[in-house]
C-alpha cells in the first residue's frame, strides 16, 4: 500500500500552522498518524497537503495545573501511560492508555489526534466525555474551547471547522474524593474495542454521589454520555443496587449495531457489566471501600 | 555447537515392515522390533540432540534474503489491478491514462497475455483459472490488470489509473445457497456447466454405518462449521520474475513452498522449455500451505520480464494475500456418532458441505478432491464409517488448501475429538474414559481403518495418560464441579483432544501433485576434506532443515553437525523434490538423507577396508564413535573425513573416485504422528471472555532428531490453533465483499493471547521410516481446535451447551452462557464504604 | 509525484542523506533507499510490527511514518544491534538469546521482535514474562507461538545484567550515560542514540520533554 502524492509542510509554530491551514487546497493534519497513515496507504484519504504539526513543540506537552490536566496536541499515549500525575490521580487515563492498539503505535499516536478523529471506536473521547473535559481550538478567528459534550457529532466527524488545529485537551483536576476509571473489552491486544465504558465519581463530604461522568465506546455513532445512568447516581450513595441499576440504564441508552465486533445485543450487555465494573472501581479510587462479602 | 545432550528415550516396540526400510541397523533388532535408541548423544550433533540452529546467524542479524530482498539492475515493479466486485463481467478496460503517467512502462490484460497463451493457469486440481480476468470476475479482488512501472509508488498511482468497466453480476458468497436452483450461475467458463456444483465424493461403507446406526442403543448428532481461515504467513507471496534474453533463460525468485513442482508449472503453461527455467525460493517468510500453489501475480511477474526483459518484482499486499490467496477449512459438517451404553463407538457417520470458491484449487494429491479427510475415524477402532461431501463454487477466492495440515486433515480431526466430546457428553460418561474405551491399541498395528487407512504405529493411550497427568487432570475435574457447587463467577472448563495425524505424502503411486509423484530427494556430496554439502528437494520455511538435515548426516557419517551445509530452494542446483507441506520434509526428504549417506558409507565401507588393509567383511561401522573400525580391534580404525580423503586423493582401484550419493525416496506408506493435548480455561460469565489456565500438549512424532526444533514447531502449530478457535475468521458480506481481508479484521493472536504451554512426548517410531521419523510441524494445529473447543463446550457442558462454532470470540461464548442460564451481571455480593469519617457501610443482602 | 526532498538520518551511526518523495514510508527509505533489507513489510495496517526500528530510541512502526518525519533522527535497525557496546563485537546479547532460545523459525519477525526487545530492556532491564509478553505485543509472530521469543528476551536480560556486573556492576544504561559523561575514550564511536555508544541516557530528553 502505498500513499497518493501529497505536499508535506512542517510549520515549527501554531501560527504557522493555523496559517497554513488557512492558505492550503484540502490540508489535512498529521500529528501521531496511526490511523492516518494506513488510510493514506489504502488511499481512502488523499489529501493534497499535509499539515504536518510534529515540529510544533508548543504542543508537546502533558502537565497539570490549579484548573486542570492539559495534554497538548503531540501528548502521545505513551506520554501519559508514562505520566505519574495520570497514574496518581487519573485513573480512567491511566486505565485507557495501556489499552490502546500497542506499545509502538502508543509511542507515535496522540491523545488529541484520537480524539479528533472521532472514531466511535476510540477510547479518549469516552473519558473526554466521562471527565467533562474540553477540547481546544486555534483558527483564523482564535481560540475557541468547545466542551466535550459537543464536539462528537457523527463518525469521523466533529464540530470543528475548517482551518481549525486542535491545540489541546483538558480535563479538571479531581475533586478531593474523585475516581475514575476506563474499562474495555476486545478481542485482541491492539484491537478496537468491542465495547468501552469511562466512568467518574465524584463523592460529597457525606458520601454521596455529588457528580457521575459516565462515557461509551463504541456502541453508538459517536463516543457518547450515559445521562440517565449519570442521574441516577448523582446523590445517592454507591452500592450494588445502586451501580445495577446505573449500568442498566447506560445499557438502554446505548445504541450499539452488529458488526465483525460483536453483535448488538451482547455490545449492549457488556455495556451494563462494564459500567458496573468501571463505577466500582471508580469509587474505590475516590475512597471507597469496596470489599467481597462471603 | 552441539551443547546440549539429548534425552534418552524409551522406544515401544511395535511391529514393521522389514521390506520397506532402509536402515537395517537403526530401530530394528533381529526379530524386525526396533530397539531404544542407543545412537543419540555421541556430541556430534547427531540424532535427538538440541543443537542451536545453524541458519539462525542470518535471520537475527537481518542479513536473510527474502524475495522482497532481492533487487536487480533495471528492476520494475509490478501492482496488480483487482476487481472490485465478487461477480462480473469486463466490459472495459482502458490503461491510457495509467500509461501516461510517469513511470509507468506497460499495463498488461488477458489479451497481452493470450498472445503468449499464458492468459490461464492450470490449479493443482487441475482446474484452470485466469491469470487476468478474460471475461468474468468470480470473486472480489480478482487480477484483473498489471501495471509495470520504474518504482512501486509509480505502479500503483498506475493501477488506479486503469479504467475498467464491470456489468455487475448477483455474487453468492456461501456454499450451501451456491447450490440452490435459482442461484447465479458462476463458472459458465466450463462448458455445458449449468450449476455451482463442483464435484461429490464419499468413502467408507454407507450400508454397513447405516445398519450401525439403526441398530445402536446411542446415537448423537452435531453439525459444526470449519471456517475460512488463511494460513496468513508474516510474510506475503512474492516474485521476481528475471528474464536474460542472452542465455534464453528465465529465472523467478518467488516465495515458494514447492520450487520444483512450480519450474514443471511453468514450463506447462509458459511452453518455455523446463531445463531454461529456474526457480529460487530463498528465505521464505513463514508458508503454512500459502506458498504451494501458483498465484497470477508470480505469472504476471515472469511474463512481464519476459515481454519487457528487464527483471519485474511483485510483491503482495497484506489485503491481497487475504483476500486472493488460498484460503483453508470453509467445510460445513455434520458429525455422528453410534455407540452403546457404555461409550463403544460402532460407527461414524459425516456429511460435509465444502466450499472451494471461485476454482478448485486446493493443494492436495489430485486423486484426493477431499483431501485426506477420510481419515475422520481419527484414534479410534471403529468397525464402520461413511463420509460424504459435496463442493460447490462460490464467488470467493479459489483454495481450500492444506493450512498447516495433510490435505483436510485437520477438519476431520476436528469432527472426530468434537463428536469424541459430544457422544462422552450424551452418555455422562468423562471424556478421557470414553477415549480409552475406544483407541486402537498398541498391538492393533499395523492397524487398517475402515476408509482404508494403513496405520504405521501408535500407543494412544500412554499419550492421553501422560498429558492428564500433566495438567493435574483429576484435580481440576474438582475444581470444575467446586466452581459449579459454589455458582462460581468464572466456570472452568477441560478439553481434551486424542490425535491422529497422517503425513509424509507419497507414496507416489496414490499420491502426486500435477501428475508428479510425491517422491522426495537428496545429494550428498563430502568433499575432500570431509566437509558435506547436502541438497535436498524440499523447502524450508522456518521449519529449521539447514539443522535437522545436517544432523541426520552427522548421524549417518559419524562427522559434526557443523561441517554439514545443507542447500535447498534452487531447482539449477538441488535434487527435483516435491516440496514442503503436509509435514512431509522429514518423512520423504529426511528417509532419502538417511538413504543418500548410508549409500555413501557403504562406498566409505570399501575405501575403510582398503585403509585398514583388512577384508571388508571384517570392518564395521561404529555408531557411536562414527568410525569403522577392524572387527576386534577398534583401535584399528578411520573415520569418514579420512576416508573422504582417500576417496578423492588415494581411492582404491576397481573404485570410482569421489564421495556423494543421491537418493530419490518414494515412502512405502505414511506416517501417523499422535498426541493428545488438555486445555483448562476459566469462562466469565459476564463477558464470555476465555482464559487459558493450562495448556498440555503430548506429542509423538516417532524418533526425534531435533527436540528444541520440535517443541518450537509445537509451540507455533498451537498458536494458530488458538488462532483458529479463538479469532481467526475470513467472512463476506451478501455483495461477495470480504470483510475480514486485512490484520485489522483477520485477527492473528499476539503474545497476550497466547498462554504458557507444558510440553511432553512419547516416542513410538515409524517402522518403516529409515529413521523412525514421523514428521511434527503440523500436529499442534491440527490437534488443538478440537481440546480448544471441548475446553470452552465443557465449562457450559452442566447446562446443556454441547458445541460452540468458532471463532469462540467473547460474543459468541456469551450467547452461548445466556441460553444456558449461566451468564450473570457483576456487582453481586460487594460491600461498599466510604473510608474515612464520611458515610456508612452499605449491605448488599442479596 | 511530488517533488523530492533531501533528508538526512542517523542510522545505526552512521549519517546518511538520501532524496524521499513526501509519500514515501520510512520502511521502503530504509529497505530500498539505504539498503537495509533487516527491516520487513508484513501488512499494510501497522498491526504486525514487522517493520518496527528506533527512531530517536524508541519502538515505532516504520510503516506507518513518513521518511521526512524522520528527517533529523537516529535510527536503529537490526544490522545496528552488532554495533552497539554491549555487543562487544559480536552479536547483542538479544540476538544471542533468540539463538540460544530458539526465538525464531523462518525469521521474518525477528527483526521487530530484537528491536522491540531492546527497547524494553533499554527500560526496564529485569522486566518479568508479562511485561515481556506486553512489551512485544505489536509484533506478530506465526511461528513461534512467542514462548521463546519469550526466553530469548529473558536470556538478554540475564546476559546484559552479568556482563554489566562483570564490568564493574553497573547495569549498561548506567554505564553508557556514565561513560558518555565521563570517559572520553567512548566518544571514539558515538552514533548519539540515547543508551548507546556513549550516548545520552534515557530519559534525559524525549521522554522527559513530552510531559
Amino acid at each position: 500500500m502505498k500513499a497518493a502524492p501529497f505536499e508535506h509542510h512542517e510549520p515549527s509554530t501554531i501560527d504557522e500552522a493555523v496559517s497554513l491551514l488557512e492558505s492550503l487546497e484540502r490540508p489535512t493534519i498529521l500529528a501521531g498518524g496511526q490511523s492516518l497513515v494506513p488510510m493514506l496507504r489504502f488511499r481512502l484519504a488523499r489529501p493534497e497537503t499535509i499539515v504536518d504539526i510534529n515540529g510544533i513543540d508548543e504542543l508537546d506537552y502533558l502537565e497539570e495545573d490549579d484548573d486542570s490536566l492539559r495534554l497538548g496536541a503531540l501528548a502521545r499515549h505513551a506520554d501519559v501511560e508514562e505520566a505519574d500525575v495520570v497514574a496518581d490521580r487519573y485513573g480512567s487515563f491511566a486505565d485507557a492508555a495501556p489499552l490502546v492498539a500497542d506499545p509502538q503505535i502508543r509511542n507515535r499516536g496522540t491523545v488529541v489526534g484520537s480524539i479528533t478523529q472521532a472514531d466511535p471506536k476510540g477510547d479518549w473521547g469516552s473519558v473526554l466525555l466521562a471527565h467533562d473535559g474540553e477540547v481546544v481550538a486555534r483558527g483564523p478567528d482564535g481560540e475557541r474551547v468547545i466542551p466535550a459534550d459537543e464536539f462528537f457529532l457523527l463518525p469521523y466527524d466533529t464540530t470543528l471547522e475548517d482551518g481549525e488545529l486542535v491545540t489541546e485537551v483538558r480535563v479538571p483536576t479531581p475533586a478531593t474524593r474523585e475516581g475514575s476509571a476506563y474499562h474495555k473489552l476486545k478481542r485482541k491486544t491492539g484491537d478496537y474495542a468491542m465495547a468501552g465504558v469511562a466512568t467518574r465519581l465524584v463523592f460529597d463530604d457525606e458520601g454521596r454521589i455529588e457528580t457521575a461522568g459516565i462515557g461509551l465506546t463504541a456502541v453508538d455513532i459517536t463516543n457518547a454520555r450515559a445521562r440517565e445512568a449519570e442521574d441516577c447516581l448523582e446523590g445517592e450513595r454507591p452500592s450494588p443496587e445502586l451501580f445495577e441499576s446505573a449500568g442498566e440504564l447506560a445499557a438502554d441508552e446505548s445504541n450499539p449495531e452488529s458488526d465483525e465486533h460483536g453483535d448488538a445485543l451482547y455490545k449492549e450487555r457488556m455495556v451494563d457489566v462494564l459500567t458496573q465494573r468501571a463505577l466500582g472501581d471508580a469509587a474505590e479510587r475516590a475512597g471507597v471501600v469496596r470489599t467481597v462479602t462471603p | 555447537m552441539a551443547d546440549r545432550r539429548p534425552e534418552l528415550t524409551e522406544v515401544s516396540p511395535v511391529s514393521s515392515d522389514p521390506e520397506n526400510s532402509a536402515g537395517g541397523e537403526y530401530h530394528h533388532s533381529e526379530d524386525g522390533g526396533p530397539q531404544p535408541e542407543k545412537h543419540c548423544g555421541h556430541g556430534r550433533g547427531g540424532m535427538g540432540e538440541e543443537v542451536s540452529r545453524k541458519e539462525d546467524r542470518r535471520f537475527i542479524t537481518g542479513r536473510g534474503n527474502y524475495v522482497d530482498d532481492v533487487k536487480k539492475p533495471g528492476m520494475l515493479h509490478c501492482e496488480l489491478v483487482r476487481s472490485p466486485h465478487a461477480h462480473a463481467r469486463i466490459e472495459e478496460i482502458d490503461g491510457s491514462r495509467a500509461m501516461a503517467l510517469d513511470g509507468v512502462v506497460a499495463v498488461l490484460t488477458a489479451d497481452d497475455l493470450l498472445e503468449y497463451d499464458l492468459a490461464t493457469m492450470p490449479t493443482l486440481m487441475d482446474d484452470t483459472q485466469d491469470v487476468l480476468v478474460n471475461d468474468k470476475v468470480k470473486f472480489q479482488s480478482q487480477e484483473v490488470a498489471a501495471v509495470i512501472a520504474e518504482d512501486r509508488y509509480a505502479a500503483k498511482d498506475g493501477a488506479e489509473k486503469v479504467d475498467v468497466s464491470y456489468d455487475v453480476l448477483e455474487p453468492v458468497v456461501d456454499a450451501e445457497t451456491a447450490l440452490e436452483d435459482d442461484a447465479p450461475l458462476i463458472r459458465d467458463d466450463i462448458e455445458g456447466k449449468e450449476d455451482n456444483h463442483c464435484f461429490d465424493w464419499e468413502t467408507g461403507d454407507e450400508e454397513a454405518t447405516d445398519e450401525a446406526f439403526e441398530n445402536a442403543a446411542v446415537t448423537v448428532e452435531e453439525e459444526m462449521f470449519y471456517q475460512r481461515l488463511h494460513p496468513a504467513p508474516i510474510e506475503t507471496c512474492g516474485a521476481v520474475g528475471d528474464y536474460d534474453p542472452g542465455k534464453d533463460k528465465l529465472t523467478v525468485h518467488m516465495t515458494s513452498q514447492a520450487p520444483h513442482i512450480h519450474r514443471t508449472l511453468f514450463a506447462q503453461v509458459s511452453g518455455i522449455p523446463e531445463h531454461k527455467i529456474r526457480i529460487v525460493s530463498p528465505d521464505v517468510g513463514g508458508g503454512f500451505g500459502n506458498k504451494v500453489p501458483i498465484y497470477p501475480g508470480y505469472v504476471v511477474a515472469a511474463a512481464a520480464s519476459y515481454v519487457l526483459e528487464r527483471p519485474v518484482k511483485w510483491i503482495e499486499e497484506r489485503s491481497e494475500n487475504i483476500q486472493s490467496t488460498g484460503f483453508a477449512r470453509d467445510y460445513d459438517m455434520n458429525g455422528e456418532i453410534a455407540a452403546t451404553e457404555d461409550g463403544e463407538i460402532r460407527a461414524i457417520r459425516v456429511d460435509v458441505l465444502a466450499n472451494h470458491g471461485a476454482y478448485n484449487a486446493a493443494a492436495q494429491p489430485s486423486k484426493f478432491p477431499a483431501g485426506f479427510f477420510n481419515i475422520f475415524t481419527g484414534s479410534y477402532d471403529v468397525e464402520t464409517a461413511y463420509g460424504s461431501l459435496s463442493a460447490a463454487y462460490t464467488n470467493t477466492a479459489p483454495g481450500g488448501i492444506a493450512y498447516r495440515c495433510s490435505f483436510r486433515v485437520t477438519e476431520a480431526v476436528y469432527l472426530v475429538e468434537r463428536m469424541v466430546k459430544v457422544l462422552a457428553d450424551e452418555l455422562g460418561m468423562d471424556p478421557a474414559d470414553v477415549r480409552r474405551r475406544n483407541f486402537i491399541q498398541p498391538d492393533q498395528f499395523p492397524y487398517e481403518s475402515p476408509t482404508g487407512w494403513n496405520y504405521d504405529s501408535g500407543d494412544y493411550e500412554t499419550a492421553l495418560d501422560e498429558a492428564l497427568e500433566m495438567a493435574d487432570y483429576e484435580a481440576y475435574r474438582d475444581e470444575q464441579q467446586r466452581r459449579i457447587d459454589e455458582d462460581a463467577d468464572k466456570l472452568l472448563g477441560i478439553g481434551i483432544s486424542s490425535f491422529t495425524e497422517v503425513v509424509g505424502a507419497g507414496p507416489g503411486k496414490s499420491c502426486d501433485i500435477a501428475g508428479v509423484e510425491m517422491f522426495d530427494s537428496a545429494d550428498i556430496r563430502v568433499h575432500p576434506t570431509g566437509k558435506a554439502t547436502l541438497r535436498v528437494g524440499v523447502q524450508t520455511q522456518g521449519q529449521g532443515h539447514e539443522t535437522t538435515f545436517a544432523q541426520i548426516v552427522a548421524e549417518e557419517l559419524g562427522i559434526d553437525v557443523d561441517d554439514v551445509v545443507v542447500e535447498h530452494g534452487d531447482t539449477d542446483t538441488d535434487p527435483y523434490g516435491l516440496g514442503t507441506y503436509g509435514s512431509r520434509s522429514t518423512p520423504v526428504a529426511g528417509a532419502a538423507t538417511a538413504i543418500a549417506a548410508r549409500k555413501i558409507r557403504d562406498k566409505a565401507k570399501s575405501i575403510a577396508a582398503n585403509e585398514l588393509e583388512a577384508a571388508e567383511e571384517d570392518v564395521e561401522w561404529d555408531r557411536e564413535s562414527g568410525e569403522f573400525h577392524v572387527a576386534g580391534a577398534p583401535e584399528r580404525s578411520v573415520t569418514v573425513t579420512e576416508i573422504a580423503a582417500g576417496a578423492y586423493m588415494n581411492h582404491p582401484g576397481g573404485e570410482e573416485p569421489g564421495l556423494e550419493a543421491v537418493n530419490y525416496y518414494d515412502p512405502p506408506e505414511m506416517t501417523y504422528p499422535f498426541g493428545s493435548y488438555v486445555v483448562i480455561v476459566e469462562v466469565d460469565r459476564e463477558t464470555g471472555e476465555v482464559e487459558f489456565e493450562k495448556f498440555v500438549a503430548v506429542d509423538d512424532c516417532g524418533n526425534r532428531i531435533n527436540p528444541m526444533i520440535i517443541e518450537g514447531q509445537i509451540h507455533g502449530g498451537l498458536a494458530q490453533g488458538i488462532g483458529t478457535a479463538m479469532m481467526e475468521q475470513i467472512t463476506f458480506d451478501d455483495n461477495g465483499n470480504v470483510t475480514g481481508g486485512d490484520f485489522m479484521n483477520y485477527l492473528l493472536p499476539t503474545a497476550m493471547e497466547i498462554p504458557e504451554f507444558e510440553t511432553g512426548h512419547t516416542v513410538t517410531p515409524s517402522p518403516h521410516h529409515p529413521i523412525g521419523a514421523k514428521g511434527v510441524g503440523e500436529s499442534p494445529t491440527v490437534g488443538s481446535p478440537p481440546a480448544i473447543v471441548n475446553a470452552v463446550v465443557d465449562a457450559m457442558a452442566h447446562a446443556g451447551v454441547s458445541h460452540v462454532e468458532m471463532p469462540m470470540t467473547p460474543d459468541v461464548v456469551w450467547k452461548h452462557l445466556e441460553e444456558a442460564g449461566l451468564e450473570r451481571r457483576p456487582a453481586q455480593n460487594l460491600e461498599f464504604e466510604l473510608a474515612g469519617d464520611a458515610g456508612e457501610s452499605v449491605t448488599d443482602d442479596d | 509525484m511530488t517533488d523530492e526532498r533531501e533528508i538526512t538520518l542517523t542510522v545505526n551511526g552512521t549519517k546518511r542523506t538520501i532524496e524521499v518523495e513526501p509519500r514515501r514510508l520510512l520502511v521502503h527509505a530504509i529497505r530500498e533507499d539505504l539498503d537495509l533489507t533487516g527491516t520487513h513489510i508484513g501488512c499494510d495496517t501497522g498491526n504486525c510490527g514487522a517493520c518496527t526500528v528506533l527512531v530517536d530510541d524508541e519502538p515505532i512502526k516504520s510503516c506507518l511514518t513518513f521518511a521526512v518525519q524522520a528527517d533529523g533522527s537516529e535510527v536503529l535497525t537490526v544490522e545496528g544491534m552488532e554495533e552497539l557496546p554491549e555487543s562487544a563485537g559480536d552479536l547483542h546479547p538479544l540476538q544471542e538469546g533468540f539463538h540460544e532460545e530458539h526465538g525464531l523459525q523462518c525469521g521474518y519477525c525477528t527483526p521487530g521482535m530484537i528491536l522491540a526487545g531492546k527497547a524494553l530492556l533499554d527500560e526496564n532491564p529485569d522486566p518479568d514474562e508479562d511485561e515481556i509478553r506486553e512489551a512485544i505485543s505489536g509484533n506478530l509472530c506465526r511461528c513461534t507461538g512467542y514462548q521463546n521469543i519469550v526466553r530469548s528476551i529473558e536470556y538478554a536480560a540475564d546476559e546484559l545484567e552479568a556482563r554489566a556486573a562483570a564490568d564493574g556492576g553497573t547495569s549498561i544504561p548506567d554505564r553508557a550515560s556514565n561513560a558518555s559523561a565521563t570517559d572520553g575514550s567512548d566518544a571514539a564511536f558515538d552514533c548519539g542514540l540515547e543508551n548507546c555508544c556513549g550516548g545520552p541516557a534515557a530519559g534525559a530528553d524525549g521522554g522527559e520533554s513530552r510531559e
